[in-house]
């Protein structure tokens, strides 16, 4: 929980809520879009390729973006709040 | 089912009624000529025939039970299912009874990701939802149908069978006394998932059946938490599952918990693993003191519903022409939807307003209510029990976002179902359309009608007649035009009324004398009819019996609104 909070102080958290609010921007009906979408590819890409596909994916949405720094913001975001850091 | 040892109406908190079974009814021919026979005693069928007799049609109910349902099915009562209560006079015990809400909280792990409040305003006379268990539903609802002179109730008599020919219905009945035919000009199935109507007629429901089993529990207890509905997702006590939480009157709480993946049903319906999981639960949400179980059901999510909802002369209505997830709670509520629906029309049919071809629309309305309740349930059934691993693991995505970023939040809110539009009803007519009203301003054409408050602690809707309701706003000299409205109107729907809308202080433009109860002076007093629905002077808004818009116009004056309401009463062009 500590550890936890030390790499999570509360302006980095901001701005990373900030980068994905803002930064993506799709609004709701788009963003339900893209659940649906992604969750068809992973469908697509079966059970033995799910990790694959997904690193894939970020490595793709990182290429098209050409921003290190939106990729290491993102990062942030999504390694957050994981099951097995939250007591 | 219920716990060992008890009946199966042997309940914690309510007491069953007995009803006698009615006897064959007697007379010189035999049964007489029912204008309407309503198969089903339920909550749906109590409706339709408190529907048909506040337009003044009578109509036969029969139940095979001598009870009311048993065990705990619906408890969510939507804010336009009590305006509806209210329209035929039964909301009274409900509102006492209920408890009513507005907010839900979602949690992931324990963490509360989402708290978010359904739409409420201080212009709308009820709450977005109440909960109330359905045994009080049918209480509530017998109480009114057993005070009224034009509903014969039947308690323990049974449908075998039913023909149809020579404009009518006749339907084979037997109840312990004995059986015979009862003839009537309509039938309406009311008679629930498995209409014995529907399969004498050899049709069947089309549609999916969803993944994931739920748990349906209630248990009472003392226990210190608001009316709000809580979603638990991977919560500790259920791994990999999901919990819903709901809050019942008499100390009773609904648990509606999901099986975990690769869980037995068979297994996970035992008493004994009801007990465990349950308690596991409650101990989760920090109830520590004792409680009992009252009842428990296994369930699955279906999308299912009728081609159709019109067969000749049968009309289903409620479970018996769809089933819907419990997720967006439109079961119970849809049905009393579709009860109003088919009720006014065929008041208006049977009393010679309008031709047969009005109750046509019924099944293209209210079908249509239903596939709209299919696509945002099945939205809300695929985010509580996701279908495929894509769908899971990106549902777990927007949980584990939804801890700290707030776009992700938006796809975890469930977004409870608004009435449905009429947007596509053969009884919508071009002219209903807008003359300039703002789209986004108030209903529009299809729409249920916003509320607003007007003098004496009344609202809008509360003055709306039986019938079509025009909603006028006055204008100096309104008079004469008020006269015209009133007799052009009462020329096509007898039951028409006109509501006169005055803007604070300018109450004297109309003859007190003028007042009557086909024609009601209302006063604008927080300016709502204005700023909310969009009313101007000399706008002119026509409502159904049912308070859906049949048209609107900014100027009155100029409005084809006689045709119009004759459209919307099935009625030819003249």
């Amino acid at each position: 929980m500590n550890e936890q909070d030390a790499s999570r102080p509360e302006s980095s958290d901001n701005a990373a809520t900030s980068a994905a609010s803002s930064a993506g921007g799709l609004g709701p009906a788009k963003l339900e879009a893209a659940y649906e979408m992604i969750a068809g590819a992973i469908d697509r890409a079966g059970p033995g390729n799910e990790a694959l596909f997904l690193a894939k994916l970020g490595l793709v949405l990182a290429h098209q973006a050409g921003d290190l720094d939106l990729l290491a913001r993102s990062l942030a975001i999504a390694g957050q709040d994981l099951p097995e850091r939250i007591p | 089912m219920r716990p060992a040892g008890r009946g199966p109406l042997e309940s914690l908190y309510f007491d069953y009624p007995v009803f006698e079974a009615a006897p064959v009814p007697t007379g010189d021919h035999g049964p007489t000529m029912a204008p309407v026979l309503i198969v089903g005693a339920g909550p749906i069928g109590m409706m339709a025939a408190l529907e048909l007799a506040r337009h003044g049609t009578r109509s036969v109910l029969i139940e095979r039970k001598t009870t009311f349902n048993d065990g705990s099915r619906a408890i969510c009562i939507a804010r336009q299912s009590m305006q509806m209560l209210d329209q035929v006079g039964a909301v009274a015990p409900f509102l006492a009874k209920a408890l009513g809400w507005t907010r839900g909280r979602s949690f992931y792990r324990g963490r509360e990701i989402l708290c978010f409040d359904m739409p409420h305003a201080p212009a709308e006379r009820y709450l977005p939802m109440y909960n109330l268990q359905q045994q009080y539903i049918e209480q509530y609802l017998w109480d009114a149908v057993s005070s009224s002179a034009l509903i014969d109730a039947r308690w323990g008599t049974e449908l075998l069978d039913l023909a149809q020919g020579d404009g009518q219905v006749t339907a084979s009945l037997r109840s312990e006394h004995g059986s015979y035919r009862q003839p009537a000009r309509y039938l309406l199935a009311a008679d629930g998932a498995r209409s014995a109507v529907r399969q004498r007629l050899g049709l069947r429901l089309q549609g999916e059946n969803h993944e994931g089993r739920y748990v349906i529990a209630d248990v009472q207890m003392r226990h210190d938490y608001p009316t709000e509905r809580r979603a638990l997702f991977h919560p500790d006590s259920n791994p990999g599952a999901t919990v819903l939480i709901h809050r019942q009157p008499d100390d009773l709480w609904r648990i509606d918990y999901q099986l975990q993946p690769g869980e037995d049903p068979e297994a996970a319906v035992q008493e004994a693993a009801i007990r465990t999981r349950v308690g596991a639960i409650l101990a989760e949400i920090g109830h520590r003191d004792d409680w009992a179980l009252e009842w428990w059901s296994i369930y699955t999510a279906n999308t299912l519903c009728l081609d159709d909802y019109r067969h000749g002369r049968v009309f289903f209505i409620g479970d018996a022409a769809h089933i819907v997830p419990i997720f967006g709670v439109r079961g119970l509520n849809n049905g009393l939807a579709d009860a109003q629906n088919i009720g006014w029309k065929l008041a208006r049919v049977l009393d010679g307003t309008s031709p047969d071809s009005l109750l046509d629309s019924y099944s293209v309305e209210r079908r249509g209510a239903t596939l709209d309740v299919f696509a945002n349930a099945s939205r809300s059934a695929r985010f509580m029990t996701p279908p495929t691993r894509g769908h899971e693991l990106m549902r777990d995505a927007v949980l584990s976002l939804s801890v700290s970023h707030g776009f992700a939040r938006e796809l975890a809110n469930p977004r409870q179902m608004t009435p449905y539009t009429y947007a596509d009803s053969p009884l919508a007519s071009p002219q209903a359309g807008d003359d300039g009203w703002p789209a986004a301003v108030g209903s529009p054409v299809g729409a249920a009608c916003l509320n607003a408050r007007v003098q004496a602690g009344s609202f809008l809707l509360d003055h709306a007649g039986s019938g079509f309701t025009a909603v006028l706003g006055a204008r100096p000299g309104d008079g004469p035009r008020l006269a015209r409205l009133l007799s052009q109107g009462r020329a096509i729907d007898a039951a028409f009324r006109v509501l006169h809308v005055h803007a604070p202080g300018a109450v004297d433009v109309v003859d007190p004398g003028e007042v009557t109860d086909s024609c009601r002076r209302l006063v604008d007093v927080e300016g709502e009819l204005l700023s909310r629905l969009g009313l101007g002077e000399g706008a002119l808004m026509l409502l159904r019996p049912d308070l859906h818009v049949a048209g609107r116009w900014r100027n009155e004056a100029s409005a084809p609104w006689q045709q119009v309401l004759r459209s919307a009463l099935g009625k030819d062009a003249e």
